[in-house]
């Protein structure tokens, strides 16, 4: 934390004075007094000014952001891949954006590797307190995919119907899984159900024999 | 590649300090040979293998860039 001093006439003057040149309220403050400060005699002679030391208390988000960047920078930076790593936190979630050459390598097959980095980043900023989402992106892939799969929802399911059989998407991973049951959500006229074992599974899609049965 | 290890590792356990890399550097294929303290292991690998098989993506996605094969040994 880095500290600064601060003085007033009394202790309660030098804290107010911290909170307008920090700029945060006094429950971000981390308050150390160092002296408490006198009056003196009649308010003249050998008065002595109170004197504080104050930090800004990190919020843990604001933390976890900024372990999270530093942790993937060293390894972009160790795996020699040229890039730039910010983050912002929206609403509950820790957003990371990584903008390399715009090779792919960074994202790989079906986004492995970019799953990989944000899986360990999830790891490294919540060993400890609250627990925040870390999302790692790259070259808008998460938004791209997410339409992708939104696309092949339908498709699969037009499929479906066309041959009266079931279909099944390629392996998918949970996230991805879920975005293939919500597009499908409002088509009563289909069934989605997960095939297989582990993190990654197919969904299967089945036309409902509705008119039959 | 044996730096990256490292780094990973370090950030992954609670001793940093028992974190060792061994690099075993063959012609195109690379060994590495990561060993960590006994309490750790689990964090290294993960449930279901999950950890160390997001470490080794990244791995290969490092090696491939230099055009060479790395593979991952964690040691018991």
């Amino acid at each position: 934390m880095e500290w600064t001093e601060v003085e007033g006439k009394t202790v309660e003057e030098a804290i107010e004075k911290a909170q307008q040149i920090l700029k945060v309220s006094k429950e971000g403050l981390e308050i150390e007094v160092l002296s408490n400060g006198s009056q003196g005699f009649l308010g003249l002679l050998g008065s002595k000014k109170a004197r504080i030391k104050v930090g800004v208390i990190k919020r843990p988000e604001e933390s976890k952001k900024e372990k999270a960047v530093d942790f993937l920078k060293e390894i972009l930076r160790l795996a020699k891949i040229p890039a730039t790593v910010t983050a912002k936190i929206e609403g509950r979630r820790l957003m990371v954006t990584i903008a390399g050459d715009g090779s792919g390598l960074l994202i790989g097959r079906r986004g492995q590797t970019l799953d990989a980095l944000q899986f360990l980043a999830n790891k490294v900023v919540n060993r400890d307190g609250d627990k925040i989402p870390v999302v790692v992106d790259t070259e808008n892939y998460r938004h791209r995919r997410e339409e992708k799969l939104v696309n092949i929802a339908h498709r699969l399911r037009e499929r479906a119907l066309r041959n009266r059989s079931s279909v099944a998407t390629e392996p998918l991973n949970p996230q991805e899984r879920r975005l293939i049951y919500l597009s499908l959500q409002n088509n009563p006229d289909v069934l989605a159900k997960s095939e297989g074992e582990g993190e990654l599974k197919r969904v299967i899609i089945s036309p409902r024999r509705q008119n039959q049965g | 590649m044996k730096e990256l290890i490292k780094h990973i590792a370090q950030a992954l356990v609670d001793k940093p300090d028992e974190v060792v890399v061994t690099e075993i550097e063959g012609e195109r294929t690379s060994v590495l040979e990561l060993k960590v303290a006994k309490d750790d292991l689990g964090k290294i690998i993960g449930k279901q293998g999950r950890t160390a098989r997001a470490v080794r993506t990244i791995l290969s996605a490092a090696s491939t860039k230099i055009n060479k094969r790395a593979v991952l040994e964690i040691l018991e």
